[in-house]
C-alpha cells in the first residue's frame, strides 16, 4: 500500500470509512477515530484560506430584498403600475403591480450602503460588509431552493456545503463536532440540507435543537450528550472497565481486523470528552451582562436568536468549522408589514452584536459570516390584502463579513426593480465556488467518489467572485 | 434608463447604468433591438446584452452575428475542429472551440481569447504562429487571421450556446462487450481437492474457496464453535440474537445435520423476512415519506414494505419477485383478489422515490422522477449505474445517452403520478375488494352520473367554454367529495399503471428543454440486449414488461451474478465483486469470478430460490469458519479477499436496536401494518422512516440516506455512536430493565458474589459463558458503584444502579454489536 496516501485518503477511497482496505493501514499508524474526524484531507487546503471557518445566518422562507438591502427608489415612484417587462415564472399565480417597500432606507457609514429601517442595527455594521446584490438560482419552490442553496443540487440528493467543508477540512477541535446546525427546519428537505448524502457519516451537522425550539441557557441541546440519571463518576468507571473487558476478550497482538473495535474504544473516550467540553461551550450563562445585553439576551423579541448567535460565536471560538444559524420562517405571501418587522427585530440585534462580538476578539478576520436564504422576494404585489410578496429566485442578496471578503463594498445589481439579477450576477453555483474559495479550498478539486464518478459541491458548474475579495 | 425585453425570453432583458453614460462604439445605424424596447426616462436607445461585460461590443446582435456565421465559424469548423471539438476523436490540449464557454475558459494552455484584446489573446498569437503554430499544417491566410483580430477586438461575440457537448469519448462497444460482466455467465466446474482437505469440503463452494487458498499458500480457518456458530447464523437470517433456549438445544444436539436444522429453523421463522426485506428495502429506497421539498407523508407506503417481507418468507422465486415489482400491473389478473392486488402493491417501488412535488416545471418533474426510477431499477437489479448517461454518454460504461433515452420512454411512458397540480400527486390504486365492491354498489350508479357531471364541467372549463360556471364547478366538487364520503373506501396502494407508449428524445446535458432531433425507440440497453436480445417493445405498450422479463431473464449476465454476490455480502460483510451496485468497467474483477459465476448460475438452477441460496452458502464450510484473524496473513491478505476466515462484522442500526430491546426483554414481534413512531418497541423495519427528519440513532449508526438506492451500509465508528450507547434513553432504559429481570433471580443484597447472576446475562447477551478473569473484573466494578453512596441511597437501589451501569457497558461493548 502506498506509504504516501493518508489514513484520512484511504477512509475515503474505502468510501464506506471505517471496516474496508484502510484497515492495515489504520493499525499500522495507531488509528485513533479522533484523527479521523479532526484530520484535513490531504492536500487541503489547496492554498492559504482567508477564513478558517463559517458562520451562516439562515434566514428560511425568504426575506425580501427590496425592503432590507437592495433599495430600489423606483418602486416607490412607480408603486402600483404594473411591471413593464415580461412576468417571469414565480411560484404562485398572478404576478400583481409594483409594491412600494413599507420601510424608509438610509445610508450608513463611509461605504454609504442603503439599508431599510428594519436593519437599523446591521446597518451600524455596514463597513466590515460586503453586499452580493445579484445572487439568483432556478428553483421557485421553498423546498427545492433549499436543497440547492444548501447542497447544490435541487435534483439528486447530495451532501450539504457544510459536510463538503468538514470533509475537506476536518474539524480544529477534535472533543466537537465539525458541523453544527441550530434549529433547522425538518421541512423543505428537512436533514438533506445538512446532510452527507454519500460523504462519509460523521460530516452530517450535529443538532443543535430544533426549529421552534428555544435554545435553552446552558445544557443538552445535542442528542444523547448527557445522562442526567448517570453521575459522571459511574461512567468514569464504566468507561475504564469497558476498556478492561475488551482487553480480556481480545488479549494479544493486534491485526488489521481489530483496528475497528480498538477505534470504536477509542470513540468511547472521546464521547467522554466531548461530553465534558461541549456542554461547556453551549453553556452561555457564564457570559457577561454587557455581551448579552449586545446580543439581546432577555429582551423578548431577541431572546432566542441572540442565544443562537452567541452560542454560534462559542462554538466557532472553540474550533467548530461550519456553523448554521436558522431563523424562520419569512416567507410572507401576505402580513409582509407586520411580520417582516417582527422578524428582522428578531435577528437585527443579535446579528450585529455577534459581528461587533467577533470583531473585538478578533476573529471576525478569519470567521467568514454569511447572511442569506434560499431566495428572495418579488418587488411585485401578491394577494387580494396588498401586503405580501411572492418568491423570487431571479434575483436576491446576500451579504458576507469577515473571512476575507471586501469590507464596505456591494457587488452585483438587480435591475431598477429588483427582480432580476442583471449585472454581475453570481449563481449559487458561484456562492459555494466563492465560499470554498476563501477557506482555502478549490471547489474543482474538493472531490468525492461514488457510485462510478467524481463529485462537486458545484458540479461542473461554478466561478469564484474574485470581485469581493479583499 | 432601459429595460429590454428580449424576443428570446427572460435572459436578454437587463439595464445598465453605466452603459448610458459611457456608450461605446454605439454604431450609428442599422439600430434593431430583438424583441420590444421600453424606455423608462429613454433620452436615448441604446444596445446591450447581458451577454457581454462592459466593454465589449455594442453593435446590434445580428450584424455581429452574421459576422462570427460568416468569417469566424466556417473557419474553426473547417481548420479547427477536427482536433478541437466534442467530435475529435482526441480533444488535443483540453481545448475545444466548437462552443461558447469552452472557447473563453480554453485548454490546458489557458484562456484562449481575451475579449477586446487581440494582442492578449492566445488565439491571434497561436494563428499568427508565435505560440502555439496553428492549425499546424500552415499558416491561414492574413486576411482569416485579420478577421478573427476584429473580432475579438469587438469583444468576440459568439453566439453560440453554452452547452458543452457531451460526448467525451466514444464508446468502445468491442472493447465493452469482452468486460467480464457484460459476458454470458459461464457454466463452472468446481476445482478438484486434495484428499487431505476433504475436511474441508462440504461443498462446491469450498472447493472454489480452497483451491485460491490453496494457490496463495493459505490454510482456511477452522470451523467456529457451536456458540459463535448460532449466533452468526441467528443475526444473519433474522436480525436478532438467539435466545437461551436456542442456544441451548444446538448445544444439545449432536446428532449430524444440527446445524442445517437451525437454518431451517430460522429460514422457516416469520422473522426472516423482516431481515431480508430490510436488505431489499435499502436497495429500493424505501420511506415513509416523500422527502425532497414537500416531505409529504406516504400513508400506503408499507403497504409495500408488508409485500416484500411476505414473499421473501414465501420464498417468491427472485425472477418473479423482480418482474412483479416492475410489472406487477401488467401481468394476468389471478382470480384470488388477494393475489390481485398483491400484484399492483409490488410496483409501489416505483412510486415510493423521493419526488419533487412542488416543483413547477412539470415536465422537469416528470422526467427527474423517470430518471430516479431508472437509477434505482438499474442499480439494484442490473448493477448498472446507467444514470449518468442523462446528461452524456455513460464516462466509463458502454451506456449512451441514446440507451438512457430508450429506457426513459419505458418509464415516461408509465404513470407514477396521479396529477400535476400546485403540489403534485403521486399515483394510488385501490386494491381490489369483493367486499368493498358490493357495499359500494347502491351508491354506485349516482356516483358514476356526478362523476360524469364533474368531468364535462372540467371540460367546459378546459376550453374556456362560454357556459361555464365556476360555481356550478365547485358546487359539484362537493357533490362528488361528499358522495365519495358515504361509500366504504377501498385500501389504497402506491401502484403505477400504463400510459401513453411515448418515445423521447435525448435531452442534450440532461436538460428537457434542449432535446435532441430523433426520437430513441424504447429498448434495452445495446451492450447488454447484444448479450440477450429480450423481447422487443411494440407500439402498444409502455415496455416495462417487457424490460421486466428482460432484467429476469436467465438470459441476461447480469441480474443473477447482481444478486449473488449481494446474497454473499449479506452472509459474509463483504462482496465477491466489491462494488455491489457497480458491474461497470470500473469494478474490479472479483477474484473468484468462477464461484460468482457457479453461484449465479445455481440460483438460476434452483429456479431463483433465494432461500436455497441460503441453504447453499450457510451449509459451506467457508462460511462456518471462525473470524479469528492470525496475524501474519492478515499481512499477506489484509483484506481477506481470499476467504481465509469468516469476517467480523459491525451490526447495522436496525439489529442493534432490536437487540438493545431485546436484552431488556421489551421486544414486540408484532408484524406488519402501518409504521410505527420511533418510541415503538416494535421491530426496526416497522418504524417510520422519515426522509426529512430521519431519526438519529438511525444515522448515527450508519443507516443515513433514506432517499437514494444504499447498495451497502457504510461501517464507521463515530463518537455520537458511543454517545448514543452512554446516554440515550433506549439503552439507559433497557439496561435498566436487563438489570432488574437479572437481579430479581438472584439475591438482592450485595456481598454475595453474583457469578450465576453474571453468567446469566452473558448467556442473554453475548450466548457464552465468561472467562474466571471476566467474572473478577466484572465483581470488582459492582463493588466500585455500589460503594459510591454519595446520593444516599439505599443499599438495594445501589445494587440496582451498580447492575444498571454494568448492563449498559455490556451493551456498550465490541461484542453486543460485533458478530464474529
Amino acid at each position: 500500500m502506498n506509504a504516501e496516501l493518508t489514513r484520512r485518503e484511504l477512509l475515503n477511497r474505502a468510501g464506506a470509512g471505517f471496516g474496508s482496505i484502510a484497515l492495515a493501514d489504520l493499525l499500522i499508524r495507531q488509528a485513533s477515530v479522533a484523527e479521523a474526524s479532526s484530520e484535513k484531507l490531504a492536500g487541503l487546503p489547496h492554498f492559504p484560506g482567508r477564513a478558517k471557518r463559517v458562520i451562516f445566518l439562515f434566514m428560511h422562507g425568504g426575506p425580501s430584498q427590496v425592503d432590507t438591502f437592495d433599495y430600489k427608489p423606483q418602486l416607490s415612484i412607480r408603486n402600483n403600475e404594473p411591471l413593464p417587462f415580461a412576468k417571469p415564472r414565480v411560484q404562485f399565480g398572478q404576478t400583481g403591480n409594483l409594491l412600494a417597500s413599507p420601510w424608509k432606507f438610509r445610508q450608513y457609514g463611509e461605504s454609504g450602503a442603503w439599508v431599510s429601517d428594519l436593519f437599523p442595527n446591521v446597518g451600524r455594521c455596514v463597513d466590515d460588509i460586503t453586499f452580493i446584490k445579484s445572487l439568483h438560482g432556478s428553483n421557485e419552490a421553498h423546498g427545492g431552493a433549499m436543497l440547492k442553496m444548501h447542497t447544490g443540487s435541487d435534483t439528486f440528493v447530495r451532501p450539504s456545503m457544510g459536510a463538503w467543508i468538514s470533509y475537506g477540512l476536518g474539524t480544529e477541535n477534535e472533543n466537537l463536532p465539525s458541523f453544527v446546525t441550530m434549529s433547522p427546519t425538518l421541512g423543505h428537505g428537512g436533514v438533506q440540507n445538512f446532510g452527507s448524502a454519500f460523504l462519509p457519516p460523521i460530516h452530517q451537522a450535529t443538532r443543535v435543537g430544533m426549529r421552534g425550539e428555544a435554545i435553552k441557557e446552558s445544557g443538552a441541546a445535542i442528542n444523547n450528550l448527557t445522562n442526567e440519571s448517570v453521575p459522571n463518576s459511574i461512567q468514569a468507571s464504566q468507561l475504564e472497565f469497558l476498556k478492561d473487558l475488551d482487553r480480556l476478550k481480545r488479549p494479544g497482538a493486534r491485526t488489521s481486523a481489530d483496528a475497528e473495535m480498538d477505534a470504536r474504544i477509542e470513540s468511547f473516550e472521546l464521547a467522554f470528552r466531548m461530553q465534558t467540553e461541549a456542554p461547556e461551550v453551549l453553556d452561555i450563562s457564564r457570559e457577561s451582562k454587557s455581551i448579552r445585553r449586545l446580543y439581546g439576551i432577555d429582551e423578548d423579541a431577541t431572546d432566542n436568536y441572540g442565544r443562537q448567535c452567541l452560542l454560534a460565536r462559542r462554538l466557532s471560538e472553540a474550533g467548530v468549522r461550519f456553523i448554521q444559524v436558522n431563523h424562520s420562517y419569512w416567507d410572507q405571501h401576505r402580513d409582509l408589514k407586520d411580520k417582516h418587522l417582527e422578524l428582522a427585530t428578531q435577528v437585527d440585534k443579535p446579528i450585529a452584536g455577534l459581528l461587533m462580538d467577533l470583531k473585538q476578539r478578533g476573529l471576525l478576520d478569519d470567521t467568514l459570516v454569511i447572511w442569506g436564504a434560499e431566495f428572495g422576494r418579488t418587488p411585485t404585489v401578491q394577494g387580494a390584502s396588498k401586503d405580501g410578496r411572492d418568491h423570487n429566485p431571479h434575483g436576491f442578496t446576500y451579504w458576507m463579513a469577515g473571512g476575507g471578503v471586501k469590507r464596505g463594498f456591494s457587488y452585483g445589481e438587480t435591475d431598477e426593480f429588483g427582480y432580476y439579477a442583471t449585472h454581475d450576477k453570481v449563481h449559487v453555483h458561484d456562492l459555494h465556488a466563492t465560499i470554498l474559495h476563501l477557506l482555502g479550498v478549490d471547489h474543482e478539486r474538493l472531490t468525492y467518489r461514488y457510485g462510478g464518478r467524481d463529485f462537486r459541491l458545484t458540479d461542473v458548474e461554478g466561478r469564484v467572485v474574485d470581485e469581493i475579495i479583499a | 434608463m432601459l429595460v429590454v425585453t428580449g424576443g428570446e425570453g427572460r435572459d436578454l432583458r437587463m439595464h445598465d447604468k453605466r452603459r448610458t453614460s459611457h456608450p461605446k462604439r454605439a454604431w450609428p445605424s442599422g439600430v434593431f433591438l430583438p424583441g420590444i424596447a421600453i424606455s423608462v426616462f429613454a433620452p436615448l436607445l441604446l444596445f446591450s446584452s447581458t451577454l457581454f461585460a462592459d466593454d465589449r461590443d455594442q453593435r446590434p446582435l445580428d450584424t455581429q452575428a452574421e459576422f462570427f456565421e460568416s468569417r469566424i465559424r466556417p473557419v474553426l469548423v473547417e481548420h479547427c475542429y477536427e482536433c478541437h471539438s466534442a467530435e475529435s476523436k482526441i480533444v488535443r490540449g483540453g481545448l475545444q472551440v466548437d462552443h461558447r464557454s469552452a472557447m473563453h475558459e480554453g485548454g490546458d494552455s489557458g484562456p484562449l481569447l481575451v475579449p477586446g484584446n487581440p494582442d492578449g489573446s492566445l488565439l491571434i498569437a497561436s494563428l499568427k504562429h508565435q505560440s502555439f503554430e496553428m492549425p499546424p499544417d500552415g499558416k491561414l491566410a492574413d486576411e482569416v487571421i485579420a478577421d478573427f483580430v476584429t473580432w475579438i477586438e469587438r469583444g468576440a461575440f459568439d453566439p453560440r450556446s453554452d452547452v458543452r457537448h457531451g460526448k467525451l469519448k466514444p464508446v468502445d462497444w468491442e472493447a465493452a462487450a469482452e468486460h467480464w460482466a457484460f459476458k454470458k455467465i459461464a457454466n463452472r466446474v468446481p476445482p478438484e481437492y486434495d484428499e487431505a482437505d476433504s475436511e474441508q469440503v462440504k461443498n462446491p463452494i469450498d472447493q472454489f474457496v480452497l483451491r485460491k487458498l490453496r494457490d496463495s499458500g493459505f490454510r482456511p480457518a477452522p470451523s467456529a464453535g457451536k456458540r459463535t456458530l448460532i449466533r452468526r447464523a441467528t443475526f444473519d437470517l433474522i436480525g436478532l440474537p438467539p435466545t437461551l433456549d436456542e442456544v441451548q438445544n444446538f448445544l444439545n444436539d449432536e446428532s449430524p445435520g444440527a446445524f442445517d436444522r437451525v437454518v431451517e429453523r430460522l429460514l422457516s421463522s416469520p422473522q426472516y423476512g423482516e431481515r431480508w426485506g430490510r436488505h431489499w428495502l435499502d436497495l429500493v429506497r424505501y420511506a415513509n415519506t416523500n422527502g425532497a421539498d414537500e416531505n409529504h407523508s406516504l400513508p400506503n407506503a408499507w403497504r409495500y414494505r408488508d409485500w416484500v417481507i411476505r414473499k421473501l418468507n414465501d420464498d417468491l422465486p427472485l425472477d418473479d419477485f423482480f418482474v412483479q415489482q416492475l410489472a406487477g400491473d401488467l401481468l394476468p389478473v389471478p382470480d384470488d383478489e388477494v393475489a390481485a392486488g398483491d400484484l399492483l402493491t409490488a410496483t409501489g417501488m416505483l412510486v415510493i422515490g423521493p419526488k419533487m412535488l412542488a416543483e413547477q416545471d412539470k415536465d422537469k418533474m416528470i422526467i427527474d422522477i423517470v430518471d430516479e426510477q431508472i437509477d434505482t431499477v438499474s442499480r439494484t437489479m442490473l448493477g448498472l449505474t446507467v444514470g449518468c448517461a442523462r446528461c452524456h454518454d455513460h464516462k466509463f460504461d458502454p451506456v449512451s445517452a441514446e440507451d438512457y433515452y430508450a429506457l426513459a420512454g419505458i418509464f415516461y411512458s408509465t404513470k407514477t403520478m396521479a396529477h400535476k397540480g400546485h403540489v403534485s400527486m403521486w399515483m394510488e390504486r385501490p386494491l381490489p375488494s369483493k367486499e368493498i365492491h358490493t357495499q359500494r354498489l347502491p351508491f354506485q350508479a349516482r356516483f358514476d352520473q356526478e362523476q360524469a357531471k364533474l368531468h364535462r364541467l372540467r371540460d367546459l372549463k378546459g376550453r374556456d367554454d362560454q357556459s361555464f360556471d365556476a360555481s356550478e364547478l365547485k358546487q359539484q366538487q362537493k357533490v362528488v367529495k361528499e358522495l365519495e364520503q358515504q361509500m366504504p373506501p377501498y385500501q389504497m396502494v402506491m401502484a403505477v399503471e400504463e400510459s401513453e407508449p411515448t418515445d423521447l428524445a435525448v435531452h442534450i446535458r440532461g436538460n428537457h428543454l434542449t432535446l435532441g432531433t430523433d426520437l430513441v425507440p424504447r429498448a434495452m440497453p445495446k451492450v447488454l440486449a447484444s448479450v440477450h436480445a429480450g423481447e422487443s417493445i411494440g407500439q402498444t405498450t409502455s415496455g416495462r414488461l417487457e424490460l421486466a422479463r428482460w432484467i429476469a431473464s436467465p438470459e441476461n449476465p447480469l441480474t443473477a451474478r447482481v444478486m449473488v454476490n449481494r446474497v454473499w455480502m449479506w452472509h459474509f460483510g463483504k462482496a465477491l465483486v466489491r462494488s455491489p451496485s457497480n458491474f461497470g468497467l470500473q469494478a474490479e474483477p472479483p477474484p473468484h469470478p468462477e464461484l460468482l459465476d457457479w453461484l449465479a448460475l445455481e440460483l438460476i438452477r434452483n429456479r431463483w430460490s433465494l432461500k436455497e441460496m441460503h441453504r447453499l452458502i450457510m451449509r459451506s464450510a467457508t462460511y462456518q469458519m471462525d473470524s479469528q484473524p492470525i496475524v501474519e496473513d492478515e499481512e499477506r491478505d489484509p483484506d481477506n479477499r481470499l476467504w481465509r476466515r469468516q469476517n467480523r462484522r459491525r451490526l447495522e442500526a436496525e439489529p442493534i436496536r432490536d437487540a438493545v430491546l431485546m436484552a431488556g426483554g421489551n421486544l414486540d414481534l408484532t408484524p406488519g401494518n402501518e409504521a410505527d413512531d420511533k418510541d415503538s418497541s416494535r421491530r426496526a423495519i416497522y418504524l417510520k422512516i422519515n426522509r426529512s427528519a430521519l431519526d438519529e440513532m438511525f444515522s448515527a449508526f450508519d443507516y443515513v440516506e433514506p432517499a437514494t438506492h444504499i447498495s451497502q451500509r457504510p461501517t464507521t465508528v463515530t463518537p455520537q455512536q458511543a454517545l448514543f450507547m452512554m446516554n440515550s434513553p433506549l439503552v439507559t432504559e433497557q439496561a435498566e430493565n436487563l438489570a432488574k429481570q437479572l437481579l430479581q433471580r438472584g439475591p438482592l443484597s450485595s456481598g454475595v458474589d453474583d457469578r450465576e447472576l453474571i453468567q446469566m446475562a452473558f448467556a442473554r447477551l453475548y450466548s457464552r459463558i465468561p472467562m474466571e478473569s471476566e467474572v473478577v473484573r466484572i465483581q470488582q466494578f459492582l463493588a466500585t458503584i455500589e460503594a459510591q453512596d454519595e446520593m444516599g441511597l439505599k443499599p438495594a437501589d445501589r445494587r440496582l444502579r451498580a447492575w444498571s451501569a454494568l448492563c449498559r457497558t455490556f451493551i456498550s461493548a465490541n461484542e453486543f454489536i460485533y458478530v464474529e
